[in-house]
């Protein structure tokens, strides 16, 4: 015990990690960055910060939030701004999502995110998402049900990706795909309507790492789902009979239950050719009409067209966007470099023929016929 | 030398030898085979461990020729006093930059990932202190510590299966496009993370079994090490893109499991980091271990303990002086050939020398 005193007294002098330490009472937690160019070309970053409020009367706090936003070169530029206007400080460590506006998405999304890979005390585990016009303008939002507007936004991205309107992914398992010249991304598209809320509108395609394009929800959900990426449920709603006087009674509503989807490539004297094939399994959630088991093989036939024509006509759209969204470029990688190699690599995905097939099957219809 | 109150078993010497060989190169062996090798980096490192294996017999074979001798002393008996002696220091001054290298490695981990204002000299104060206990109390109780911190390397696996959710097995494909010469190119790099077998040479005296035990003990540490690095470059490459992106990511393993978040964890680096300090701390050891070794046999005293502190200031003051990413290429230019010159050439001399001299040891059974 004699000779271990001192190391006992240096331990508890160097263990306590004086320089390192980051006090919660100092910090300044950001919730949601967003990224915007301002007219003069310049970075608007905004930030929207959690405020605590003791709630009058009641044991439970309120938590609001407030939004900074300061332009500049970069994104940390604009930052060391909003420092300066706010007490304490801003920490990212805990952000959980990064919203781009339109034109700063479609001048490319990867050199603002740089700063989120290179600092160690970044949060991977954000989202991203694309937003019409300004995205500054989400974070201002003052939602009447929910009084934070970060939580309010994550949680409508969570039911979304419940439902499958879109892919559950997080910055880091964004950035191979990124930087993958075979595969490309989408993003979560969002949309501040008239009555002053988010909505989310579908899918942002993305170029390499350029905005490009978008789908509206249920295209976004057959985009899922052809590329073998469904959350908990998928729904539809589809027009199945046009005789009756009642508008509701000739739709569908179904949710998909099982999949199995099939994708191969295929090159023949240097062209590709992709086929597709969608097996879906659904149950059917509504049908005013009644009877499901009469019409079963009726319904199953033309469910299974209309999904077929849909299907052709988001690959379609993906081509005008130049979204390979399906990692097709990948699979040439490793299954035909040598095509690769030859291929035009910034437009190959306009030139593939895609031949695409999706089969629906009822399996269930609820506790009724 | 009476070392019978120093033995360690057979079992032990396994899990030794996995702790000398994993150490600080496990965060950055996935990056630094991926540059060279792409997406056939894990052929490199199968093939990293065969070479490995290939070694090991040789000084399986230098060993077994005189069982009760460690290097340091089979040196001066094979090559005469001088130049045996001239060897001993050259080797315990390899084991100092070497083991001062890793030093500094580690602490260059720790000041990006964990510690960015806390001077480096402290967290590599902390670490050699914790060495110099492991050490100082002999080979039975360095034995034991390395047993008992095992289960860490299944953690550690277990922490980077998780991430496999996320992962994209296209990116290994298309297998065995690169050349031979750019794979086995590869296998260099990967190479350099597997030395620590050379650990057998100083303390397989010690070891309480027969000489094929002790073969059968450094192979199963081998294929085991082997699967383990396969393993992890295998991971980083159908997580990361292998051509761009793992390029950009110096640990990838760490950038793994940084993405997720569990419900009572969160930033998972820092925990896999701190398991991660102990491996380090064992191959810093081993290292503290054989340089203070053959100092003490330099002028011949009988326990290596008292050389430990001066060793480790050595260590101090060499792993202070490279403070850049620059300086560490530049270092490993230099300890590039020593590695082949020290593990490779010097063992396979001998081996050829001890048959041409007639030399063995004479092993008295009494």
């Amino acid at each position: 015990m004699k000779g271990k005193k001192p190391i006992l007294v240096i331990l508890c002098l160097l263990l306590t990690g004086c320089w390192d330490q980051h006090l919660m009472k100092n910090a300044v937690l950001v919730q949601i960055l967003s990224f915007d160019l301002t007219p003069k070309e310049e970075l608007l970053l905004g930030v929207s910060i959690p405020i605590i409020e003791e709630s009058s009367g009641g044991p439970q706090s309120m938590v609001k939030s407030e939004t900074f936003s300061a332009s500049g070169h970069t994104p940390r530029d604009s930052r060391l701004k909003i420092d300066r206007e706010i007490a304490g400080i801003l920490d990212t460590s805990k952000n959980k999502l990064i919203l781009f506006g339109e034109r700063m998405a479609g001048t490319g999304i990867y050199s603002s995110l740089d700063v989120i890979w290179r600092d160690p005390r970044n949060s991977l585990g954000a989202t991203l998402g694309v937003v019409e016009g300004e995205a500054v303008d989400l974070l201002n939002l003052k939602p009447k049900h929910e009084t934070n507007v970060s939580e309010y936004i994550q949680d409508a991205l969570t039911s979304a990706e419940e439902n499958s309107i879109i892919p559950n992914q997080t910055i880091q398992t964004l950035a191979s795909e990124m930087l993958d010249p075979g595969e490309d991304i989408v993003l979560p598209y969002l949309k501040m309507n008239k009555k002053k809320s988010a909505v989310i509108v579908g899918l942002a395609l993305m170029n390499e790492k350029k905005y490009s394009g978008n789908l509206p929800p249920q295209e976004s959900s057959l985009l899922l789902l052809l590329n073998n990426k469904k959350g908990k449920n998928a729904r539809f709603t589809k027009q199945v009979n046009n005789e009756d006087e009642k508008e509701q009674n000739n739709f569908i509503s179904f949710n998909v239950q099982n999949m199995k989807r099939k994708l191969k490539a295929v090159v023949k004297e240097s062209e590709v050719s992709v086929s597709l094939k969608l097996d879906l399994k659904i149950s059917v959630e509504e049908y005013p009409k009644g009877d499901v088991p009469k019409e079963i093989d009726r319904l199953n036939k033309l469910l299974s067209k209309e999904l077929t024509e849909d299907a052709k006509k988001v690959i379609t759209k993906l081509q005008q966007a130049n979204c390979d969204a399906f990692g097709i470029g990948r699979r040439l990688i490793a299954f035909h470099p040598k095509t690769w190699e030859v291929i035009d690599k910034k437009d190959y995905f306009k030139n593939i023929k895609f031949n695409t097939v999706v089969e629906a099957e009822i399996i269930k219809h609820g506790i009724v016929r | 030398m009476k070392l019978t109150a120093n033995k360690i078993t057979n079992k032990q010497l396994v899990f030794m030898i996995i702790q000398a060989q994993i150490g600080v190169g496990i965060l950055s062996l996935p990056h630094d085979v991926a540059l060279i090798a792409k997406q056939d980096a894990w052929i490199s490192t199968i093939i990293a461990g065969v070479l490995s294996q290939a070694i090991i017999f040789v000084i399986w074979g230098l060993c077994i020729r005189f069982p009760d001798l460690s290097l340091y002393q089979i040196l001066p008996k094979l090559l005469g006093r001088v130049v045996g002696k001239i060897l001993i220091l050259s080797y315990s001054l390899y084991f100092m930059v070497t083991g001062s290298l890793v030093l500094a490695r580690y602490s260059d981990i720790i000041d990006k990932w964990i510690l960015p204002h806390t001077p480096n000299w402290i967290t590599m104060l902390l670490m050699l202190l914790t060495c110099i206990y492991i050490v100082s109390e002999g080979l039975t109780s360095i034995a034991r510590f390395y047993v008992l911190v095992s289960p860490i390397l299944m953690v550690l696996v277990v922490l980077i299966s998780y991430s496999m959710k996320d992962a994209n097995l296209l990116y290994l494909f298309p297998i065995g496009d690169h050349s031979i010469p750019t794979i086995l190119n590869g296998s260099k790099e990967a190479a350099f993370s597997m030395l620590g077998f050379e650990l057998f040479l100083f303390i397989h005296p010690y070891v309480h079994s027969s000489g094929k035990e002790k073969l059968v003990a450094i192979t199963t540490a081998n294929i085991i090490v082997t699967i383990f690095y396969t393993f992890m470059v295998i991971a980083s490459i159908v997580f990361f893109e292998p051509n761009m992106d793992i390029a950009l990511t110096p640990e990838p393993l760490l950038y793994m499991i940084k993405a997720y978040s569990f419900q009572v964890l969160e930033r998972t680096d820092l925990f896999f980091l701190s398991l991660w300090l102990v491996i380090v701390a064992t191959s810093i050891a081993n290292w503290l271990l054989l340089s203070s070794m053959g100092l003490a046999s330099l002028i011949r005293k009988k326990h290596y303990a008292r050389f430990l502190p001066i060793v480790a200031g050595i260590y101090l003051v060499l792993a202070l002086i490279p403070d850049q990413g620059k300086d560490f290429e530049r270092f490993n230019q230099v300890l590039g050939p020593s590695h082949y010159i020290f593990i490779v050439i010097i063992p396979v001399l001998l081996f050829i020398l001890s048959f041409i001299l007639t030399k063995k040891e004479v092993v008295n059974k009494a």
